[in-house]
């Protein structure tokens, strides 16, 4: 197996200005295969984001004290790397975060865009090419020279994206991206995520806390007061509808009335999760017991 | 709303004034400004006067805009003309009543001024604000300042910090309005009451701005070193400046006219003293 | 006595080459003493609406009643429509500013000219009613949790105790637990005090959870307005207005392509399965 992320007894405590320190994560053991989509789940203060950050060098031993280790592409991120390295490392990492109009750099869209090449010291022939790609990936063709302050929050979510593509990273981390974009937004931004895990090329992890921007991951992990609390596909996941409602965290609603026809003991299959499943399963169930 | 203001003055379009690279606008500009004070006889007066209305012209800027543009400085138009009429003292005596006495010098040195001030200011701003975005203006600056950085002048840093400042006026603009609205709803009166009440109404307003100014910077310096930025070096540009044939053609103009401007100054006759008799 | 939009029309930035029409002769009424969710696209006018009901936006065109009063016929009250209609913006913590939380609660009732006791006894109930500590309190604003700094925003509003209550958006970026919260405490506060609280919000969840009565707004005008079985009694048309509807909304709209047919529109899970219950238990869900 092809682990892009290798997280071993992973323990972090941010320090405060008085020096004194405030656990974060303890003891995180996971691995992000390359080419998967994982969602990360949890509440505020679960730890989520601190992950994000850790990965990607943002949070250093400067901010905190950290145990354990963090291994991306092949290299140890909680260790002692030069500075070309933990450059070379956070180049291949995208991060997408959850303010818009802070990722946004330039002027004009097709500046944004091209901020992270420009970086990395692309020619400008390439640049250009790059960006009008990009803007296509994220459905934003035609805005090049559009001012970002005139877009809508989930247009520059989706520039924020094209941006962060546009330095072809292997992996990307969307953390809270949707949290502040209405529901047209919203759902820009999960099919944007949907196309780039059909393409297959870029490792997605997704961190929010939004349970129906779960269910088409690949894999979901939920975090719980800085540990692992679950592990698994959103199957195994959203069934344990009990489990999940133990750290107030919402399932499906359709998930959730399956649940409640199997406690009264109507329903004896499996949870659905989506929408087409439910209605099946539910037409099922009633033309079983009419016989 | 706020964020409707246009920044700064730029009016688009597609004139051969815009066209021109803002490198070559800002030397013109700084050509023609030399040109203005040098400028002593009515010739040369009259020259950059002429120059000054076709570069007007050429822009298709309306005339309501530069007059707009003129009001602020109207004040000291007049004051410095008036000072110039009624104190000096030297020429012809060509008006004496009461107490004004009025020489020929005077009006002769009013004018100049007049034109002086009328050409500085609707050059620079039909040249550099009205017909020149302002991210193409830092860019030219940067452009222009370029050889600067040999010398350890952090000349990419200061064009990123202006560039940034540009992208996050709107912004804050927005923010400043918002957070009015809000404090208003909470009973913060503007514009009533003493001067102590209005400094503590605004402080409503300019702490919580500072706070989302500064949680603006930190986000945005968390998302620029994920994209890879470590300062200016190694750096490539999407948009690379060019500087064509026309925009060389347009500064060997402006320096034609400061050469015409410093020859005329040596004409003989000067039509103004002819004028005003002298 | 409601708040009435009659023939309201309001315009951004007109005369310039922004101009846009965010209300055109709206007609309106939000009724006293319960919740009315109001809910849109973005750009519906919906924050536009919520500052014409306190007055910091003057109509174009029309009136905006409150108490059946003409609240721009008189500019010397306008400070009192802000105390009437109390609106808490979205994202309301990015408006604290005092050193303490408490004084920043304190704000809105002692610009009301308040006497200290009873901006004291206003403070301690509308942090209550928020569920914010003593603890929590005397610490600065920019040193207490997100989900605390929101609420704290939103008692600053309640300590004015308004007549109306308008938020917008107040659960927007909070997680399912702060969400609820929030939610369940102005249902709480309504509730108690009988005032008339109108939410604005994305999500048609909150909704039909939490409100009694729901408008939903399109491009410059109301496309419904009414109880939530009526307003979800049209799945499809609330779809293609941009609009989420609740997951076993769309279940049961699925579920019902298929040939099992439901009674009455479904937007709460407890409904669904009070239905499916009565099917399966034999009584009259005709299944063809």
């Amino acid at each position: 197996m092809d682990n892009i992320i290798e997280i071993k007894n992973l323990s972090f405590s941010y320090k405060d200005s008085e020096g004194n320190l405030h656990p974060a994560l303890h003891d995180i053991n996971l691995n992000f295969e390359r080419g998967t989509y994982t969602a990360v789940l949890g509440h505020n203060g679960s730890g989520k984001s601190t992950l994000a950050k850790l990965i990607n060098m943002v949070l250093t031993r400067e901010d905190g004290e950290i145990d354990g280790s963090i291994t991306v592409c092949g290299k140890e991120v909680t260790g002692d790397l030069t500075d070309d390295e933990a450059y070379d490392i956070q180049c291949r990492i995208g991060m997408v975060h959850q303010n818009p109009d802070n990722q946004i750099v330039a002027t004009t869209v097709e500046e944004d865009i091209a901020f992270g090449p420009e970086n990395l010291g692309t020619d400008p022939v390439e640049i250009r090419k790059t960006v009008t790609e990009m803007l296509k990936a994220v459905g934003m063709e035609g805005h090049e020279k559009s001012a970002p302050h005139r877009l809508s929050g989930g247009q520059k979510q989706r520039i924020a994206v094209a941006g962060v593509l546009a330095m072809h990273p292997e992996c990307i981390i969307f953390d809270e991206s949707t949290a502040m974009l209405d529901p047209q937004g919203r759902e820009a931004i999960m099919n944007t995520i949907e196309n780039l895990h059909k393409k297959g090329d870029v490792t997605i992890i997704t961190i929010t806390h939004y349970m129906n921007e779960a269910t088409d991951a690949d894999r979901v992990i939920v975090l719980n007061h800085g540990e692992v609390f679950m592990d698994g596909t959103p199957e195994e996941i959203f069934t344990q509808v009990d489990k999940l409602h133990s750290v107030s965290l919402d399932v499906p609603q359709v998930t959730e009335l399956f649940y409640k026809l199997r406690q009264a003991g109507k329903y004896d299959g499996e949870l659905p999760l989506h929408t087409e499943e439910g209605a099946a399963a539910l037409k099922e169930l009633i033309t079983r017991t009419r016989g | 709303m706020i964020r409707d203001i246009t920044l700064g003055q730029y009016f688009p379009g597609n004139s051969p004034i815009h066209k021109i690279d803002a490198r070559a606008k800002i030397i013109m500009t700084l050509i023609l400004i030399v040109a203005v004070f040098v400028a002593s006889s009515g010739f040369s007066f009259a020259l950059l006067f002429i120059v000054s209305a076709t570069v007007f012209l050429m822009s298709r800027i309306s005339f309501k805009t530069l007059v707009k543009g003129l009001k602020p400085i109207v004040f000291v138009l007049i004051f410095t003309t008036l000072f110039q009429i009624f104190f000096t003292r030297t020429g012809t005596l060509l008006v004496d009543w009461w107490i004004i006495k009025i020489y020929s010098n005077g009006i002769i040195y009013a004018i100049k001024m007049f034109v002086r001030i009328i050409v500085l200011i609707s050059t620079t701003s039909v040249l550099v604000s009205y017909t020149t975005s302002p991210i193409v203006l830092t860019d030219g600056i940067e452009g222009l300042m370029t050889p600067l950085a040999k010398i350890k002048v952090p000349v990419h840093d200061f064009a990123l910090v202006m560039s940034i400042a540009l992208r996050f006026i709107p912004t804050l603009l927005e923010e400043t309005e918002k957070i009015m609205s809000a404090q208003k709803a909470r009973g913060t009166d503007f514009s009533t009451g003493s001067l102590m009440k209005r400094a503590r109404a605004l402080l409503a307003v300019f702490v919580p701005l500072l706070a989302s100014a500064v949680r603006h910077a930190f986000e945005l310096a968390d998302a620029m070193i994920c994209r890879g930025y470590r300062g200016g070096k190694g750096r490539t540009k999407l948009n690379k400046m060019k500087f064509r044939f026309f925009d060389f053609i347009w500064l060997l103009l402006s320096a034609a006219v400061l050469a015409g401007v410093i020859l005329l100054n040596y004409v003989p006759i000067d039509p103004l003293n002819m004028i005003f008799g002298q | 006595m409601p708040i009435i939009f009659e023939n309201v029309s309001y315009t951004y930035g007109a005369n310039t080459p922004f101009e846009h029409k965010a209300l055109d002769k709206l007609n309106l009424i939000i009724n006293d003493n319960e919740i009315t969710g109001l809910i849109g696209q973005t750009g519906s006018g919906k924050s536009t609406i919520a500052q014409l009901c306190n007055g910091l936006y003057k109509p174009d065109e029309g009136t905006v009643y409150v108490d059946g009063v003409d609240i721009n016929a008189d500019k010397k009250k306008k400070k009192e429509n802000f105390f009437k209609v109390g609106l808490v913006f979205q994202y309301p913590e990015y408006q604290l500013f005092e050193d303490t939380v408490e004084h920043d609660i304190a704000y809105g009732p002692k610009n009301m000219g308040l006497p200290e006791d009873e901006i004291k006894r206003r403070v301690t109930d509308a942090a209550a009613f928020v569920g914010l500590d003593a603890h929590s309190l005397v610490k600065s604003p920019f040193d207490i949790s997100g989900g605390q700094r929101r609420r704290a925003a939103i008692a600053g509003i309640i300590a004015m105790e308004p007549k109306y209550l308008i938020l917008d958006e107040p659960a927007a970026g909070l997680d399912p637990m702060g969400r609820d919260d929030i939610l369940s405490k102005l249902k709480e506060y309504q509730r108690k005090t009988g005032i008339s609280v109108v939410i604005i919000s994305h999500s048609m969840e909150d909704m039909a959870k939490y409100c009694d009565r729901i408008i939903v707004l399109r491009q410059n005008g109301i496309y419904k307005c009414g109880s939530k079985a009526e307003i979800f009694s049209d799945p499809t048309a609330l779809r293609e207005m941009g609009l989420s509807v609740p997951q076993i909304t769309k279940m049961v709209y699925c579920a019902e392509q298929l040939g099992v047919s439901f009674e009455r529109p479904i937007y709460t899970v407890d409904a669904a399965f009070e239905d499916v219950m009565k099917m399966l238990d034999g009584g009259d869900g005709n299944d063809t």
